[in-house]
C-alpha cells in the first residue's frame, strides 16, 4: 500500500536520543518527540528556512524538558500535557532564534548605512582635494596626477616629462600635501 | 555612561585615507562627476590624444576643460591607457 505523505514524512522523522549538548533525552520525553515532532518541525522549518536548524532545535528542546523533568521535586504536580510543554519548549526556542536573527539583519542593514554614508563622505572628500588640485597647480603637476590616477608608475611619470622618478613625486606629494593642508584633510595612512 | 560614549566616538573615528583609495576616488570623480551630454566646448579627440601622447606640449585650455568634463576625461584615459600599453616601461 503506498503511504500517504504525511504519514511517509511521520516515518522518516528521526529524534537522536542525545542532543547536541550530550543531555540523554527520557525515553517518554523520546516517545513523545515522535509523536508531536514532524508537525511542529514542519512548522519551525517554514520559519526558519533551515530543517538542520529547525531538526537540532528540537533535539535541544527534547533534552531540556528532560532535564527539567529530572529537576522537579518528588512531591511536584506530575506534568500533564508533556506533548504540549514540549512543543512550547521548542517553539520558544524558535522564537527566540527569529528575534536574533532579526537583530542581526537590522545590525546588518545600519551597519550597511552608516559605512555607505561615510563612503559618500569620502568621495566628497575626495572630488574637493582633486578640484583643489586641479585649480592650483601648473599643467605639469596637473598632468602627472592624471597619470597617476590613471595607474601610471613614477617611472613612467618621470620618463614622460624628462625628470627623475622622485622628483616627479615629490613633486605631486607636495601639491597633494599643500591641497590637503588648505582643505584641513588628515595625511594618509604609511 | 560616558565610558561607553568614548568608545562609540572612537569607533566612529574616520580612517585616514591611503593613496589606493585616493587614486581609485580620484579616477572615478573625474571620469562620473561632471557629465556633460551635450558636450559643450569639447575639444575635437585629436587634441586629447595629442595630450595624452605629447604631455609636455600640453594646451591650457585642453587641460582645462578635463578637469570638468567627465567624457573627455574618459577618452583622454583611454588614450593614455593605450599609450602606457604601447611603451611599457
Amino acid at each position: 500500500m503506498k503511504a500517504t505523505p504525511a504519514r511517509s514524512a511521520a516515518s522518516s522523522f528521526f529524534v537522536s536520543p542525545v542532543d547536541r549538548r550530550g543531555r540523554a533525552i527520557d525515553p517518554l520525553v523520546l516517545a513523545v518527540a515522535y509523536e508531536v515532532g514532524p508537525r511542529v518541525v514542519a512548522y519551525a522549518d517554514r520559519l526558519l528556512v533551515d530543517t538542520a536548524l529547525a531538526m537540532d532545535l528540537f533535539e535541544v528542546s527534547a533534552g531540556a524538558v528532560t532535564q527539567a523533568l529530572k529537576r522537579r521535586p518528588k512531591d511536584a504536580q506530575p506534568v500533564l500535557d508533556l506533548a504540549s510543554y514540549l512543543s512550547k519548549t521548542y517553539l520558544r526556542k524558535v522564537g527566540l532564534i527569529r528575534k536574533r536573527r532579526k537583530r542581526l539583519e537590522k545590525a546588518i542593514e545600519n551597519h550597511a548605512r552608516i559605512e555607505s554614508s561615510a563612503r559618500k563622505s569620502l568621495e566628497a572628500e575626495v572630488a574637493v582635494l582633486c578640484d583643489q588640485v586641479m585649480a592650483t597647480y601648473d599643467k605639469v603637476v596637473r598632468q602627472m596626477a592624471y597619470r597617476h590616477y590613471e595607474g601610471f608608475s613614477w617611472k613612467e611619470i618621470g620618463a614622460e616629462f624628462g625628470i627623475d622618478p622622485h622628483a616627479a613625486e615629490a613633486r605631486y606629494s607636495r601639491a597633494l600635501a599643500h591641497a590637503r593642508l588648505l582643505l584641513g584633510i588628515p595625511p594618509p595612512k604609511i | 555612561m560616558p565610558g561607553a560614549r568614548s568608545k562609540r566616538a572612537k569607533r566612529r573615528k574616520k580612517k585616514p585615507l591611503s593613496d589606493e583609495e585616493l587614486r581609485e576616488l580620484s579616477r572615478k570623480h573625474f571620469a562620473r562627476d561632471f557629465p556633460n551630454p551635450k558636450r559643450l566646448g569639447c575639444p575635437p579627440k585629436g587634441e586629447l590624444k595629442r595630450l595624452a601622447e605629447n604631455p609636455r606640449n600640453a594646451k591650457e585650455s585642453v587641460l582645462g576643460h578635463i578637469s570638468s568634463c567627465s567624457p573627455c576625461y574618459r577618452g583622454y584615459s583611454r588614450f593614455l591607457q593605450a599609450k602606457k600599453k604601447k611603451t611599457p616601461i
